[in-house]
């Protein structure tokens, strides 16, 4: 069981030493940005998803319900992002 | 938690309310379609607020806020990113499609993007995952119930040492089952078992038993017996508990379990539009009483900041990647915003199957912008309280009773109930989809394509039926084993993310890219789960762990998820392209 036990760490430690190298430089690279530009990454994805919004074509967002009703969904959805984004300058 | 009459009142109110409701919404159940996807007759508010209920369980509620009561704002992240932007992106890319092409589950619709094997193997790992989930809901939510309630069993341990302490609690192996009520003075001992009498008391040192009326229940012992074998000796010698939580999991499956079976996908949705409005607003009420309570939001925030470094970052979204916590920024950002929010929804049977009930395509698209208004307000029923509960008392040692203190020390009688009946209300809104979606993947994936293609539509809501009971009869006797986990939620996270990144990576180029092939996606989807589950296994045996956090779901996600992409995208382009007319209607612009 002991021997088991042995061979199973040895294995895992080889493939950990495979992947270990490769992830201490990535994560060498994570530490050195700075919060201020992490910050900004989160910001940018959802910017990036505001344009994404802003630049569909109106019938991808303007539906229309059973009872004849139209519902314009860009501004609602532009809410959403720009609340999020308020927060995320805030926090 | 101490309930009184007019609490106790709201919760009966609202669970027969609740039932009552599920059962004659379901009077009118004819078929299978109406059974798995409610006729397609759902309106957009509907599904949105059951979209929003869904996802937070009971375990969320009170495991979030005591997650927040460690670290903080930053768990906020769940849903800010984890939800309100992924769920725009569904309303415009994915659920429209789904919706389109009248597929009942993802699995089918992966079927017909793609082969019949992808689709079977797709259905056979949500449905064994939902079942096996299942068991652990019902038990981790058991285990708050009982918290809440103060039902479990107590061990009362008497001694000075905080080694000691520690040392039993592990031989016994009873820190999940029972709570312990730790006394250094044994003149107290008598008072101790007379206000809270434990099942068992434990008393260190050299102690005459005769005379004592507990007897059968008080043992004494010194620190060199402390043994596993001791603890379980123990633990079979204390009398038997009053209340366990199998009772209480008993009790939550026949309550879930009768509205569910009765009344499919639609007494699940209308069951979660209530419990989502009685969900938010309890949980609102603790978070005004207790910034009230605080003296109002500067004071509050004063009171955090004093507490020095422990609490320096709770007001921050974004943690350094060397963070002690587990939610790093890198993480938080590319395992759960790109991966693990995707998958959950756009991939996920239990999320996905009520927007494919939708009664329009406007429903269905309106219903997940709707959904992504109401998940910004949930951060500041869940995860604010946590912080309150810090400032209120940042002695609490199992930071899972925090939300439960909280409410104990604030709310007025009758709030109590509305709490109470909140937690109840987001225990059952979680297990009743993950029942009605598990039953519609063994039905239609299984059950129809293998046994029976040619069943009726009265013959699968039979069928469909009969697998629900048998899926909660089989939730009761996993939850039994999920003791033997020490970290529910991370088990169940740690599943999901097993095979989240490699069908997200199928689903999203399967919708994004017409070359995706069949052939790719059943290896990625097989090589990711594997790549997946060998990263795990690695950082759980190697001598020192391949991630640095704790709990790396979320790296594991991300990496399963790049291999996969890569994969589709090396095989799609070894292998021949899919016949143009098979691809119509399930690629994105691609009518």
């Amino acid at each position: 069981m002991n021997n088991l036990f042995l061979s199973a760490t040895a294995i895992a430690d080889t493939i950990a030493n495979l992947f270990r190298g490769m992830g201490d430089v990535m994560r060498g690279w994570m530490i050195a940005i700075p919060m201020g530009v992490a910050k900004g990454v989160f910001i940018a994805y959802f910017l990036l998803l505001i344009v994404w919004i802003i630049r569909l074509n109106e019938n991808e967002v303007t539906v229309t319900l059973e009872n004849g009703k139209i519902i314009k969904l860009r501004p609602y959805a532009l809410f959403s992002l720009i609340t999020i984004i308020v927060i995320y300058i805030i926090f | 938690m101490t309930l009184s009459g007019i609490d106790y009142f709201i919760i009966i109110f609202y669970l027969v309310g609740t039932v009552s409701l599920g059962i004659y919404i379901g009077r009118k159940m004819k078929s299978g379609k109406d059974y798995f996807l409610a006729g397609r007759s759902l309106p957009w508010w509907a599904i949105g607020m059951s979209l929003v209920v869904t996802d937070i369980g009971a375990v969320d509620m009170v495991g979030i806020a005591g997650a927040a009561y460690l670290y903080g704002i930053v768990l906020g992240n769940y849903d800010w990113l984890g939800s309100v932007p992924v769920m725009i992106v569904g309303a415009f890319l994915f659920i429209p499609m789904f919706w389109r092409s009248k597929v009942s589950t993802i699995p089918e619709w992966l079927g017909a993007r793609y082969n019949q094997s992808v689709r079977t193997i797709s259905a056979l790992i949500w449905g064994v995952v939902t079942a096996f989930g299942l068991g652990v809901t019902l038990y981790a939510t058991a285990l708050m119930f009982n918290l809440l309630l103060d039902l479990n069993p107590k061990i009362l341990l008497v001694t000075e040492s905080q080694t000691v302490r520690e040392q039993v609690v592990d031989a016994t192996g009873a820190g999940k089952t029972h709570d312990f009520i730790f006394i250094k003075d044994l003149n107290k001992v008598d008072q101790v078992i007379a206000s809270k009498d434990p099942n068992l008391v434990l008393i260190q040192g050299d102690w005459d038993m005769m005379g004592q009326d507990h007897r059968n229940q008080v043992f004494a012992f010194h620190e060199n017996e402390i043994s596993p074998e001791w603890g379980k000796a123990m633990m079979e010698r204390a009398r038997a508990p009053r209340w366990t939580l199998m009772y209480s999991i008993i009790i939550m499956s026949i309550l879930i379990g009768t509205y569910t079976l009765f009344g499919g996908l639609k007494a699940v949705v209308y069951t979660d539009v209530v419990q989502c409005i009685v969900m938010l607003g309890g949980s609102l009420f603790v978070l005004f009483f207790g910034i009230y309570k605080m003296g109002g939001i500067s004071e509050f925030v004063s009171i955090i900041q004093s507490l020095g470094p422990r609490a320096q970052n709770h007001f921050e979204l974004i943690l350094s990647v060397d963070t002690a916590t587990p939610h790093p920024w890198s993480g938080i950002f590319l395992g759960l915003g790109l991966v693990l929010a995707n998958a959950y929804w756009f991939g996920n049977q239990n999320i996905v199957q009520r927007t494919l009930a939708a009664k329009s395509e406007a429903d269905a698209k309106a219903s997940y912008v709707f959904g992504s208004i109401l998940k910004l307000l949930i951060p500041f029923a869940m995860v604010i309280p946590g912080i309150i509960a810090l400032a209120h008392n940042p002695n609490i040692t199992d930071a899972d009773k925090a939300m439960a203190t909280l409410v104990k020390d604030i709310l007025p009688t009758g709030l109590l109930g509305i709490f109470f009946a909140a937690f109840l209300a987001a225990l059952m809104s979680s297990v009743d989809s993950a029942l009605n979606s598990g039953s519609t993947i063994w039905t239609k994936d299984v059950y129809q394509k293998f046994v029976k293609p040619e069943a009726t539509e009265a013959h699968l809501l039979i069928v469909g039926r009969l697998i629900t009971a048998m899926m909660l009869g089989i939730a009761i006797f996993f939850a039994q084993f999920a003791t033997r986990f020490e970290s529910i939620y991370d088990l169940s996270q740690t599943i999901l993310s097993l095979f989240q990144g490699p069908s997200l990576a199928i689903i999203v180029l399967g919708m994004l890219w017409k070359r995706a092939t069949g052939k790719a996606a059943l290896i990625s989807l097989l090589s990711g789960v594997g790549f997946a589950g060998t990263l795990m296994w690695v950082n759980s045996n190697a001598s020192i762990p391949l991630f640095k956090v704790s709990e790396p779901f979320l790296y594991i996600a991300w990496w399963s998820f790049v291999l996969s992409v890569i994969i589709v995208i090396v095989v799609s382009l070894m292998t021949p392209p899919e016949p143009e007319s098979k691809l119509k209607g399930l690629v994105y612009r691609y009518e």
